[in-house]
């Protein structure tokens, strides 16, 4: 499943498959960041997914642990924001004919 | 056509700025400390003033554009020089040279950097060099950082160069003197090329999306025609403005930020 293939490339801190994960024409929101007083996140497209972790990976501090599988869309997790941990909620909203994520929004759970 | 003085353009993104503006026809004279047209050491307030005073002698009729490029980057070079040549190198430069602009209703164009938009600027010393500029003061109080940690110095003296164009655009706007900024993203310079590993690896982790998948570092041609663009009388329009050169890494870090 592609929320599988999603929590994996975000724990692994892989920018490329967490890209991989998405449709060229998607949208992926992440409402958490506002919490610590930080830039909410607003990609458009699976490049901008790739190229926005590659840089919150490397220097950003971002990283994820402790999934919990809510259902096939749904996974819950701590997101550490360069060292503040808020518990979050990851949605997939959509996907297209080829299962990729057309959209998914992140939110405080 | 013109005369262009930019300094720093003995190399990097201010030597294709020169070759551009040079092809145009325009008379360029580079200040910078080695093989300039005027050798002066921007990052002393007596190199300043040899510059400024050299620029007078030769062009009582006025210039028609000023662009102070001249910069380095933070990882290696003492905090100091940072702070004296990225800011004082180019706001003192810029204002010892406004006579001149106004007599040509001329431009001036700082090099400022993406970087500003990357929230790891030492905003105290923003805040210091916009609205307390005392050189001496603020270079003793930085003195002893270690230069590893250079890169927040790096950032704040390209914002603080930033926020003074925006600051003082309206008052010399209305003077007949645009005043912009141009904020590069990674560009492969002399500058890059010396970095440290882990710095390296940082900067290629910000993303040039019109280099998405190829070499992560824009050509010095892509700013330098940006540059020549806004220094020239087509850009009539443009003042007050931080133009980000950067092949859309700002737009991808911070998408919904319009204003």
């Amino acid at each position: 499943m592609i929320i599988d293939d999603y929590i994996k490339a975000l724990q692994d801190k892989d920018y490329e498959a967490l890209g991989a994960c998405f449709a060229e024409q998607s949208r992926m929101f992440d409402y958490c960041p506002s919490l610590v007083g930080k830039e909410n996140i607003f990609l458009y497209g699976n490049k901008a997914v790739d190229m926005f972790f590659h840089n919150q990976f490397v220097m950003g501090g971002f990283s994820v642990s402790d999934p919990h599988m809510v259902n096939s869309r749904t996974v819950n997790f701590y997101a550490n924001y360069a060292g503040v941990i808020i518990h979050a909620l990851a949605q997939i909203e959509s996907v297209d004919d080829d299962g990729k994520i057309q959209e998914l929004v992140v939110r405080p759970a | 056509m013109g005369v262009y003085v930019i300094t720093g353009a003995t190399s990097g993104i201010g030597a294709k700025t020169a070759e551009i503006l040079r092809n145009r026809g325009h008379e360029v004279v580079n200040i910078d400390l080695k093989d300039g047209d005027i050798s002066a050491n921007l990052a002393t307030k007596e190199g300043r003033q040899y510059a400024i005073d050299q620029l007078h002698e030769r062009y009582p009729d006025g210039i028609d554009a000023m662009i102070c490029n001249a910069g380095v980057a933070g990882g290696r070079a003492p905090i100091p020089l940072i702070v004296s040549l990225n800011y004082f190198g180019a706001t003192v430069m810029a204002q010892g040279v406004f006579d001149l602009l106004k007599k040509k209703h001329g431009s001036c164009t700082v090099t400022s950097s993406n970087s500003i938009a990357h929230g790891d600027a030492r905003m105290d010393v923003v805040g210091m060099l916009n609205n307390n500029p005392d050189e001496e003061r603020i270079v003793n109080l930085v003195k002893d950082y270690d230069p590893i940690g250079g890169h927040a110095f790096y950032a704040a003296t390209k914002y603080a160069l930033a926020r003074w164009a925006r600051r003082m655009s309206a008052q010399w706007g209305a003077s007949g003197v645009r005043l912009n900024a141009v904020a590069p993203g990674n560009v492969r310079t002399a500058m890059t090329g010396n970095l440290l590993p882990e710095q390296r690896a940082a900067m290629e982790a910000i993303q040039v999306p019109t280099h998405y998948g190829e070499e992560p570092l824009m050509d010095p041609e892509e700013v330098a025609n940006v540059i020549a663009f806004v220094a020239s009388p087509e850009a009539s329009g443009l003042n007050g403005v931080v133009l980000f050169a950067d092949g859309g890494t700002d737009a991808l870090l911070h998408s919904e930020k319009v204003y």
